[in-house]
């Protein structure tokens, strides 16, 4: 058989179980594994390094559900969606649709909106910013120019709204570091969230949002400049600006219609 | 320009946890190997502090992601990246496995072996050509550790080495660990494997550990260094010289004073067959 046909049987054979005996007539057996058994030594180490990977993505999903259930959750999930990119970062987005299409977990839709959370932090952490602009360069702009300013969050920035309480589940399965974390039986599980999470530096940051910083944030997104800013804002503006410089997530400016 | 660094003694893989603890404390590691394929994406986290590892250490670059032996088309796009990030961070060389690992669009992220073959023999001789050409220097290939053989397979897998080496004018990175994992899966003398890599063919050497599962031996990097290993290392030096080696450890990663004691054994193994 030649390499091709040989590899398009094997890759088969090691994602979906039902091949495997038909590949076997390629590998050779002995006395102490089948050919079987050989190949479902790949199969098995293969599960392993993407069950690996997406434990470690979705770690507070894998406390909801149970180390073996998510072990079975994960399985499938590799069986149907295997990776198709060199970059493992990029592997596990549509988890969170196994998660909410699977029977067992009908009547707990916020598991699938939790894992949506963890993929959204996943993809923050590897994200790329910019390069931030200096605010002190503001002074050097002519009024004209002024007026065209437009704030911009980190690209690595992803705003992620929920019907359900997603901060808080997420919160309440992390280490006692976080002392706003709350137990998880006090959480309104139906309480809608938004939560902005984005990296600077080295560091990930994530924030629940409140109506003002989120319509603010909002605004930034569509590239509201700094006197539309003020005008929807006013008597808000002094205090989302200190809160969004302070937390980090008025990152840099532009021009509008520049970048 | 970060500045060009010789490779030598016992160096160790680089692993993230580890990253703040190496640029805060900058223990006394000669050199490191970083992961190729989780520093790919210019401007992440991940490559901002393998550049800042760059600025006080010697790397090498050690991927999975060429799959030298599929039979896909080649990932320009992938080695384009790779030849980049190698010049951003002066990596003295850049190795990846003789294996393939993926097929049909689909990637396993496992190294799988190949059929050796003629067929398979002059497909990845060309392969390794083409690379080299594009990456402009020579690669560095690793010897895998494997738990299936093909029934289409007729020529050993020491031999396929030395004749892909010959041809193609590449560099191997000899994986002691796997040699003899290789050797009880397959039922070889490990010594036979040894001594039919070319002398002046191996640039680096892997120790690490494995799992025994019964019916084989699992290349797992989850544990130390086993005696017997040791004692291929030996045997190793003794043949190819004092080639640069690294410790792999990947699972259960222990502290990396854990891993400076590991090096040390590496160290006086080395110190002892050339004094």
């Amino acid at each position: 058989m030649s390499l091709v046909n040989t590899q398009t049987a094997i890759i088969t054979a090691l994602f979906n179980t039902n091949t495997l005996s038909q590949t076997t007539h390629l590998i050779k057996s002995d006395q102490r594994l089948t050919a079987e058994q050989r190949l479902g030594i790949y199969r098995h180490s293969i599960q392993g390094i993407l069950g690996q990977h997406l434990r470690a993505a979705y770690g507070v999903v894998a406390q909801l559900v149970g180390a073996e259930f998510f072990e079975y959750l994960t399985g499938t999930y590799i069986d149907q969606s295997p990776p198709t990119s060199t970059a493992l970062s990029e592997y596990g987005e549509g988890f969170s649709s196994t998660l909410l299409n699977h029977p067992a977990l009908k009547n707990m839709p916020w598991i699938a909106e939790v894992a949506r959370l963890e993929w959204a932090r996943s993809q923050a952490w590897h994200g790329v910013n910019q390069a931030p602009r200096s605010f002190n360069d503001l002074s050097t702009l002519s009024e004209v120019e002024y007026n065209q300013v437009v704030l911009q969050l980190p690209d690595s920035a992803q705003l992620m709204e929920s019907n359900y309480a997603i901060y808080d589940v997420w919160l309440s399965h992390q280490n006692n570091e976080y002392l706003d974390k709350t137990h998880f039986d006090t959480i309104d599980i139906n309480q809608p969230s938004t939560v902005l999470i984005y990296r600077v530096g080295k560091k990930l940051h994530q924030y629940k949002m409140n109506d003002q910083p989120l319509n603010f944030i909002k605004a930034i997104q569509c590239q509201s400049t700094l006197e539309q800013l003020a005008d929807e804002f006013n008597e808000y503006l002094n205090e989302v600006l200190v809160l969004g410089l302070q937390q980090g997530w008025i990152y840099s400016w532009s021009l509008k219609g520049q970048y | 320009m970060i500045q060009h660094s010789t490779i030598n003694g016992v160096g160790l893989g680089l692993r993230f946890q580890h990253i703040d603890h190496i640029l805060a404390e900058r223990p006394p590691i000669p050199w490191f190997e970083a992961l190729t394929d989780n520093y790919l994406k210019q401007g992440s986290v991940q490559h901002e502090y393998l550049m800042e590892v760059a600025e006080h250490y010697p790397l090498v670059l050690h991927g999975v992601g060429m799959s030298l032996g599929s039979a896909e088309a080649l990932n320009i796009e992938y080695l384009t990246k790779v030849k980049v990030l190698a010049q951003q961070i002066n990596a003295q060389w850049i190795s990846d496995h003789l294996c393939w690992t993926g097929a049909q669009g689909l990637i396993t992220h496992d190294l799988l072996p190949l059929p050796y073959n003629q067929e398979t023999l002059k497909y990845v001789i060309n392969r390794i050509k083409q690379i080299q050409n594009i990456l402009e220097q020579t690669l560095v290939i690793e010897n895998v550790s494997s738990y299936l053989q093909y029934k289409n397979s007729d020529i050993s897998e020491w031999d396929f080495i030395a004749a892909v080496v010959k041809e193609s004018e590449c560099k191997v990175l000899l994986d002691i660990n796997n040699i003899y994992v290789n050797s009880y899966n397959h039922e070889f003398d490990p010594l036979k494997y040894l001594n039919a890599v070319p002398i002046d063919s191996v640039q680096q050497m892997h120790l690490a550990g494995f799992e025994d599962k019964g019916t084989h031996l699992l290349d797992t990097h989850g544990q130390a260094i086993h005696p017997p290993v040791w004692g291929l290392y030996a045997k190793a030096l003794q043949r190819f010289g004092a080639v640069p080696t690294l410790i792999e450890w990947d699972n259960n990663l222990p502290s990396l004073e854990r891993l400076m004691q590991e090096r040390d054994t590496a160290q006086q193994v080395f110190n002892c067959v050339f004094s």
